[in-house]
């Protein structure tokens, strides 16, 4: 037992102070950052078992591990939604640090090391995304890494040796697995063990103003590490475990769309989440100045924030300009991510966009939410109106589309009508021709008409996880 | 203190057991539920892709078509077929081979009608295809996916189209859309020059075609361009080479169409 303890108390203190294990002072975002990264080497050690990273064979391996690979599905969500909530956690663990000014004298460095641990994060977030090699992925990343091009000289060869040519393929999908799995992860490593060593040795953990001074009178009721702490953190981790679980198997699942196709540019190309600010930011202005200046400024000032900020720390009422300032930063960060949403994007015209919602790229349309043997074989003519018809599933879809369709005639397109075909195509399979026809007033009233096909499995009806999600 | 922490450590631990535990009852129900969705999927990618390369030379429903292309949804594609060429592996291998490789001369002693024999090119990208190895296995899962309502064995319910009136906008409209997919590579229906383009330029057909054919109106006219092109050839076009012959291979419904927008 001895010989364990002394294993943990030589990377951890003997004992903490009571006001740094409080759950309030810190909200534990700290100890949640390490609890994710762990949970992230594991799931990824895992997936890295099955995963291939040759264009041939790296979207048929994470097929796989939906059908082949035992638990490999859990692997993978587990993977995708532990990324996500650690750049949650890491920024929230920022605002708290920013928001209680601790970010001054010793800690002035654990800030920085703070930060390259954030834009690391980022940086797997963003190679990791790649690696299914699905459409979603290869355009958003394709797009992401044409901002390096932007750059003025350097920026066509740096681009180039990015993404191992002028497009993605074998060089560029080999580059970013390696920075997933090694480079930046052992970029992190090191600067977690900065991070940390500055923690537990150097200054202790940064606590709200008042508890800070407050802590140093009662040094004798510390907390023993072994076993307190160690036990307080299991079970953090157990329950946190538990509740992704419960999490991915009940109401997320990781995405994967069609196998990528850089002959094929998709309708929508939609950055990560927390990249999508960027995204916004890019349809404001030019690419260079948006999409390199505009982050790196971000990481600069972050950087430079503890080295230009030299006021003795104040409780965050008695700091106007920081809280201002921090607000805005949200607000734009959230304005710039509603910006980046496909809806303010390049607007396709009506009847292409109204198409593209009855049969998406994905292929995952409102149809496969009804029963297959609703969708009886038959050519449906869908007048421009609501029959206000309740028959089912499938009649209140159509009645659904004739009220969609009138909608077209107010925007200018002269009779509108829409024609709905279903066939049975093989067994268990389905072809849907959506047709809408109309007069176009621009050419003399000539009759004009737009489709899309669809072929829809009886067994590729939408897993009910997607179902509620798409219903919320 | 202590007891506390030790009494939430084991409720947590037993949480974590009951999802793990709950994880592993459901997993293998789970594994076949997305198998089966995976191949759907599959099937669903095979018939798109199915529709745009190989439907032209093997039928709309894999019927075939003429002498250009056997039947693949046939009973005797099914049962009869790998005896017949001495195949030694299983009919989805035989379909991916010959999609992925081509063939360097046909099995069947037949020719496209124009003289041109008609061989399977290959189709991956390694041998100068367009697909893929997966789009390849796609096809595959969806071509053998006929095997259940193969001609000659049960007959699906094929829907019936109803007469398609040529004075309806919609048939002139969808005509238009056929058009641009099948003809407007080589024929040009606005008035201009269009010297550049190797058919004949078809603005005003309808006018045109009534006096080049005795006994045929306009409408039979274009059909039979269209489905025997050597039939009658315009000043100009008379002697047009064989690879540049109308290879064009169209539905009734899409025939139709594409003549009410001809003659509109």
């Amino acid at each position: 037992m001895k010989r364990y303890q002394s294993f943990i108390l030589h990377i951890r203190p003997h004992s903490f102070e009571p006001a740094a294990v409080s759950f309030f002072n810190t909200y534990y975002l700290g100890f949640f950052a390490v609890f994710f990264m762990v949970l992230e080497s594991v799931t990824g050690a895992v997936l890295m078992v099955y995963y291939a990273p040759t264009p041939e064979a790296a979207y048929q391996s994470i097929v796989s591990l939906s059908t082949e690979v035992a638990f490999g599905a859990l692997m993978r969500d587990l993977h995708r939604l532990g990324g996500e909530c650690m750049i949650v956690v890491l920024l929230l663990h920022m605002l708290r640090i920013f928001l209680s000014g601790s970010y001054r004298g010793q800690f002035r460095f654990t800030w920085v090391t703070g930060v390259l641990l954030l834009v690391c994060t980022l940086g797997i977030a963003f190679s990791g995304y790649l690696l299914p090699w699905d459409q979603l992925a290869f355009w958003a990343i394709t797009i992401g890494t044409s901002m390096v091009d932007t750059i003025p000289g350097v920026g066509t060869a740096l681009g180039r040796l990015l993404r191992g040519g002028y497009e993605f393929g074998q060089d560029g999908l080999l580059r970013f697995y390696l920075l997933h799995i090694v480079v930046l992860p052992v970029g992190m490593l090191f600067l977690v063990a900065v991070h940390y060593y500055r923690i537990s040795r150097l200054h202790g953990i940064s606590l709200p103003l008042s508890k800070a001074n407050a802590s140093a009178d009662q040094a004798q009721q510390k907390q023993p590490v072994f076993p307190d702490t160690v036990l307080v953190d299991l079970t953090l981790s157990m329950l946190s475990l538990a509740l992704l679980i419960v999490a991915v198997t009940y109401f997320y699942d990781a995405p994967l769309e069609h196998h990528a196709d850089p002959r094929h540019t998709p309708v929508n190309t939609r950055a990560p989440w927390f990249f999508l600010w960027l995204q916004g930011a890019l349809k404001l202005g030019d690419s260079f100045l948006m999409g390199v200046c505009l982050p790196m400024l971000c990481v600069l000032s972050l950087i430079a924030l503890p080295y230009l900020d030299r006021q003795p720390r104040k409780p965050i009422r008695q700091r106007p300009v920081a809280l201002a300032l921090v607000s805005c930063v949200l607000v734009a960060l959230v304005g710039l991510s509603i910006l980046g949403l496909p809806q303010f994007g390049v607007h396709s015209n009506a009847v292409a966009a109204l198409l593209e919602e009855l049969v998406p790229e994905d292929g995952r349309s409102a149809l496969h939410k009804l029963p297959f043997d609703n969708l009886v074989q038959g050519i449906y003519e869908i007048e421009p109106k609501s029959r206000g018809q309740h028959g089912d599933d499938f009649a209140q879809w159509l009645d659904h589309l004739g009220q969609t369709v009138a909608v077209l005639g107010e925007r200018g397109y002269i009779e509108p009508r829409c024609l709905v075909i279903v066939e049975d195509w093989q067994a268990e399979l389905k072809r849907i021709t959506i047709r809408m026809h109309w007069l176009d007033a621009a050419k003399d009233m000539q009759p004009t008409s737009s489709e899309k096909v669809m072929y829809m499995h009886r067994a590729t009806r939408v897993p009910t996880i997607s179902l509620a999600k798409r219903n919320a | 203190m202590m007891q506390r922490l030790l009494i939430a450590a084991l409720c947590s631990a037993t949480l974590l057991a009951g999802c793990l535990i709950a994880i592993v009852a459901g997993e293998q129900d789970r594994l076949q539920r997305d198998t089966a969705n995976w191949e759907g999927k599959a099937i669903e990618q095979g018939a798109m892709l199915y529709g745009l390369h190989c439907r032209t030379c093997h039928g709309n429903r894999g019927e075939g078509v003429g002498q250009l292309g056997p039947a693949l949804g046939d009973d005797h594609f099914f049962t009869k077929r790998l005896q017949e060429v001495g195949w030694q592996s299983t009919l989805k291998e035989y379909v991916i081979s010959t999609t992925t490789h081509g063939r360097m001369m046909g099995t069947r002693p037949i020719y496209a009608g124009n003289g041109v024999s008609a061989v399977m090119p290959p189709w991956h990208n390694n041998y100068g295809g367009t697909l893929r190895t997966d789009e390849i296995t796609d096809l595959a899962d969806f071509v053998l996916n006929w095997e259940a309502t193969a001609i000659g064995k049960i007959e699906l319910a094929v829907l019936t189209l109803p007469e398609q009136n040529p004075q309806d906008p919609k048939t002139i409209s969808r005509g238009g859309q056929v058009f641009q997919q099948h003809c407007a590579r080589c024929h040009q229906v606005e008035t201009g020059d269009s010297t550049s383009l190797a058919g004949p330029p078809l603005a005003n057909i309808a006018f045109a075609g009534v006096s080049r054919r005795e006994g045929l109106s306009a409408q039979e006219y274009i059909r039979e361009s269209i489905l025997i092109p050597a039939a009658h050839r315009p000043k100009g076009y008379a002697d047009i080479k064989k690879e540049q012959e109308c290879g064009t291979v169209l539905t009734e419904s899409e025939l139709a169409a594409v003549i009410a927008y001809l003659s509109r």
